[in-house]
This record gives C-alpha cells, sequence and structure tokens, in this order.
C-alpha cells in the first residue's frame, strides 16, 4: 500500500509541476539585436517579481563592465521576461529552442527560490537557477556533447532581496562566462557556415577571428569562477577549449581566409588569465 | 356447298334447263369502317403544360435547397467565427503559455478550411512561443485541404515586397515544404533565386521598411528551402 501511496503522490506532483510549466511569450524577444531573456524567478519573498526589470538592469551593467574588461563586443541585451517560467531543461525541445535561435536569443535564464532554515534555526536561502545556453543547446540536441541547458542549486543567507536575486543569477560571474560561450559558438558556426558557402562571407570581420577571442575569453572567464565549480561548468570549460582550437583548425581549412590565425599553430592554447 | 357451281362439261351434251338449288341472299356490304383520323401532332407546349406542375416542383425544391444551404453556409460560418474567437484570444492574447497556445492551435485545426485566414495572419505576428503551434495548425489543416493553405502561403512567398518580415517566409517555407502544394517549385525556386542574387529584402517592422535580409537570416531560409524542394 505504501509503494502505491508514494507512486501517486510521485504522479501528482510530476503532474502538478507539469501543469506549472510556463513558456510565456516575452516581449522584445522579436526585436533585433543579441539577447539574454531573464525569466521570471519565482521566489517565495513577496514582490520578487517587482525586481525583475532592476535586476535586469543590473546584469546589463554587469555584462557590460565584463565585456569592457575583455575588450569584447558581445552587444547582449538583458530581456525581462515577466510570467515566463519554464520548469526545467526538458522544456527546451529543438522547436522552442529553434525559435529562440532565429531570434538571436543566445541564452536564457529562470530560477525559483525559497526561504528554508538550516540546523541552527537561522533563515537561508535556497534556490535551483536554470541556464539554457541556446546554441551549445542546439549542438547538444544534435550530439549530446555538451549541456546546454542544466539547473545549478545554491544556497546562502538572505540579505537585501535584490542583492540577493543577483547573486543568485550571476552566481559568481557564471552569468558573464555563459553569454561568452553563447556567443563564442555562435560565432564560430557563423565562419564555419562561411567557409562553407552556406552564408555570405563577413567582410568587415574576421569572422575566425572573433570566434576564437571570445571563446578564449569564455575559457579565462570559466577560470576565474569560485570553487566548487559544477559539473555543468568542467563539462563546458572543455567545451570552450575544444571550439577555441576548432577556430584555428577551421582558420586554416579555409581557403578563402587570409587572417592572422591562418598561421597560427593548431594546438596553440588560450592566453591564461583576464 | 350452297354457292358452289359445277363446271361445265367439256362436252357438248348439256341439259337445257340447269337446276341450281342454291339459295341468293341481297345483303349490303357493311359501310366501310370510318378511316381512324391520324394521330394529332402535340404542340410543345402541350408537353410543357403538361410538365409544368414537374418542372415547378424541381425547381422549387433547386432554389429552396439553394437558399437552405446558403443559409446554413452563413449560419455554420458565423458559428465557427463565433467559435473560433474565444480560442484566436486565447492564441494571440499576451498571457498564452505554450501549451494554451498548442491546445488552441491544434482546435483551431479542426475547423479545417475557415481556420486558415485567421491562423495565416496570427502567424505573420507570432512569436517563439505562438510559431510552432501555429505551423503544426497549418500544417494538420494541409494534410486535408492543400489547396486551402498553399493559396495564401505561395502568395506570401511569391511577394517578399509585401509586409512580410523574413520569419513569415521562414514558416510559410515549412509548411508548403510540408504539405502537397502542387505549385510550389517555381514560387520556392524564385525565392531561393532572389536569395542567390542578394536582391532578397525583408520587412522590418521596427522601421516599417525592407531591408537586406541579414546573412544568417538568409541561411535559415536557405536551409529551408533545400528542404521544402528536396521534397517536391
Amino acid at each position: 500500500m505504501k509503494p502505491l501511496v508514494l507512486l501517486a503522490c510521485a504522479l501528482l506532483l510530476s503532474a502538478t509541476t507539469t501543469a506549472q510549466a510556463q513558456i510565456a511569450p516575452c516581449s522584445g524577444v522579436q526585436d533585433p539585436g543579441t539577447k539574454i531573456l531573464l525569466d521570471e524567478i519565482v521566489a517565495s519573498t513577496p514582490g520578487a517579481a517587482n525586481l525583475l526589470q532592476p535586476l535586469a538592469s543590473r546584469l546589463d551593467a554587469g555584462l557590460l563592465q565584463v565585456q569592457t574588461e575583455l575588450g569584447l563586443d558581445l552587444n547582449l541585451k538583458v530581456l525581462p521576461c515577466v510570467n515566463r517560467k519554464p520548469t526545467g531543461p526538458a522544456d527546451f525541445t529543438r522547436s522552442v529552442v529553434d525559435q529562440l535561435n532565429v531570434r538571436n536569443v543566445v541564452m536564457e535564464v529562470w530560477g525559483v527560490t525559497t526561504e528554508v532554515k538550516d540546523a541552527q534555526g537561522r533563515a537561508m536561502q535556497e534556490a535551483s537557477v536554470g541556464y539554457v545556453l541556446v546554441p551549445v543547446r542546439l549542438n547538444e540536441l544534435q550530439s549530446q556533447r555538451p549541456p546546454g541547458a542544466f539547473v545549478i542549486p545554491y544556497r546562502a543567507r538572505p540579505s537585501d532581496p535584490a542583492a540577493d536575486l543577483l547573486r543568485l543569477v550571476d552566481q559568481s560571474g557564471r552569468l558573464a562566462a555563459y553569454a561568452t560561450l553563447a556567443a563564442g559558438s555562435r560565432a564560430l558556426r557563423a565562419a564555419q557556415d562561411a567557409a562553407a558557402g552556406r552564408r555570405p562571407r563577413n567582410t568587415t570581420d574576421d569572422d575566425w577571428a572573433v570566434a576564437r577571442k571570445r571563446l578564449c575569453a569564455a575559457q579565462a572567464l570559466f577560470g576565474s569562477l569560485k570553487p566548487p565549480a559544477a559539473a555543468s561548468d568542467m563539462q563546458l570549460t572543455d567545451y570552450a577549449r575544444t571550439l577555441a582550437s576548432q577556430t584555428i583548425t577551421g582558420a586554416k581549412a579555409d581557403q578563402k581566409y587570409a587572417g592572422a590565425l591562418k598561421l597560427q599553430p593548431e594546438n596553440l592554447p588560450c592566453p591564461t588569465g583576464r | 356447298m350452297a354457292n358452289s357451281v359445277a363446271d361445265p362439261p367439256a362436252s357438248s351434251i348439256l341439259p337445257s334447263t340447269l337446276h341450281v338449288d342454291a339459295n341468293v341472299a341481297l345483303t349490303t356490304p357493311p359501310p366501310p369502317a370510318p378511316k381512324p383520323d391520324p394521330p394529332k401532332k402535340k404542340h410543345p407546349i402541350e408537353y410543357l403544360q403538361a410538365l409544368t406542375p414537374l418542372i415547378i416542383a424541381a425547381v422549387g425544391w433547386f432554389v429552396t435547397d439553394a437558399v437552405r444551404s446558403g443559409f446554413e453556409r452563413q449560419r455554420l460560418q458565423l458559428s465557427n467565427v463565433t467559435e473560433m474567437r474565444d480560442l484566436l484570444v486565447k492564441l494571440v492574447g499576451p498571457s498564452v503559455t505554450l501549451q494554451d497556445a498548442q491546445a488552441a492551435a491544434s482546435t483551431l485545426s479542426a475547423f479545417g478550411e475557415p481556420a486558415v485566414p485567421p491562423l495565416v495572419t496570427a502567424l505573420a505576428g507570432a512569436d517563439d512561443v505562438r510559431t510552432p503551434p501555429i505551423e503544426d495548425a497549418l500544417r494538420a489543416i494541409g494534410l486535408n485541404h492543400a489547396q486551402a493553405v498553399c493559396d495564401p502561403l505561395l502568395r506570401i512567398i511569391g511577394r517578399p515586397t509585401g509586409r512580410f518580415t523574413w520569419l513569415l517566409h521562414r514558416s510559410a517555407i515549412r509548411v508548403v515544404g510540408d504539405i502537397d502544394c502542387p505549385k510550389a517549385g517555381p514560387v520556392l525556386q524564385g525565392f531561393k533565386n532572389a536569395i542567390a542574387n542578394g536582391t532578397l529584402k525583408t520587412y522590418d517592422p521596427a522601421n516599417d521598411d525592407w531591408i537586406v535580409v541579414p546573412p544568417e537570416a538568409a541561411q535559415l531560409l536557405n536551409a529551408d528551402l533545400d528542404r521544402a524542394m528536396a521534397q517536391r
């Protein structure tokens, strides 16, 4: 009898979770430019939804700072998406990710947070934050290589609600690392497609060099994350390293390319440090 | 035999008198039967007169049926519009979720041909959440009523200078590629040529103007065109 009750509870819980899955439209997703979608953080703190817009602005500022530091031009914009509440990586099917990709969305972030008490009875903030790196997820759905959509658990003592949310979403600079990797992966795909004649070549920028710069920057950002590193982070670091080496391989094989990467050795590692 | 007469013998020894035992009756022949009149040819009007009730009944039935069918069709259309309205409001409303959009679009596809115009209109402004369910609904209708879906979508593809974004063109190409559109070949080829020549422009709603299709969009359109044309 007991297993049956447990099974019924599990089914009920699963049904409730499915029913609450809400991938809702996000205003601004049709706008031109590269975007990061910041979904509503489902929080036990009252009024957390009202913090979404200020949170998006602070993330924008944070990303801009990282880009300036690294000399990158990702031209990313963080869009707050009220009422959009994915339940997990499984919501990001091929069809959903494809639609995000064609609208220049490189990443989506969502989260759930609750307040719990620790063993000493102190209030703690427990959260799960989900990330989808759209170009990586597209690769994952094709070849199942790196995780393109994953959830990272989080636990900290609550302080100021806005600061908590920022800390929660950014997670010690993870957001910048993910965004840079997603942008680098996209740039590499563009360079590969141009070399294969599937799209017009960019005449103003060196596609291969842009991709390498971003991927090396992502590698450096992953390296600077505070330990302990999540399992997904380690896989993504390896992925960034692999893609960065592919930029040189691709550039050398590209017969119409005459840029600097053509002369580099294939096993040239990315420069270390930020 | 009363009226039989023996043949005279050939010899000349004939009696002087000849008694004939016969009864002679004088009868008058019956008057000849009057010749029946030749059948009079009927005038066509007479036929018409005879058939008039039948004709009136047939015409009356036909007209009544046509009028009744017309009324019923209109009533059905009105009923469709009324019933589709709630689903369309849900589909294009701001608070729709992916699951709701899938349910609404799927139900709309059950209306068949009448659902095509509103679905195409909804597709024109659809975002990442609404586009896949609407494409699926058009695909579902197109499998049974190909012409109803092909006509508007081919008109959209064949008119790149219309107020259609490249995302709408992409969706139209994807749906046309999946259903049996007999006239799709030349239209798709024309679109592909326009991309190859670099003459294709797309509508930019933000500026209400037409811009050159960005390279990544051209690449996506080309990939879908290749898939659609490979299926012909």
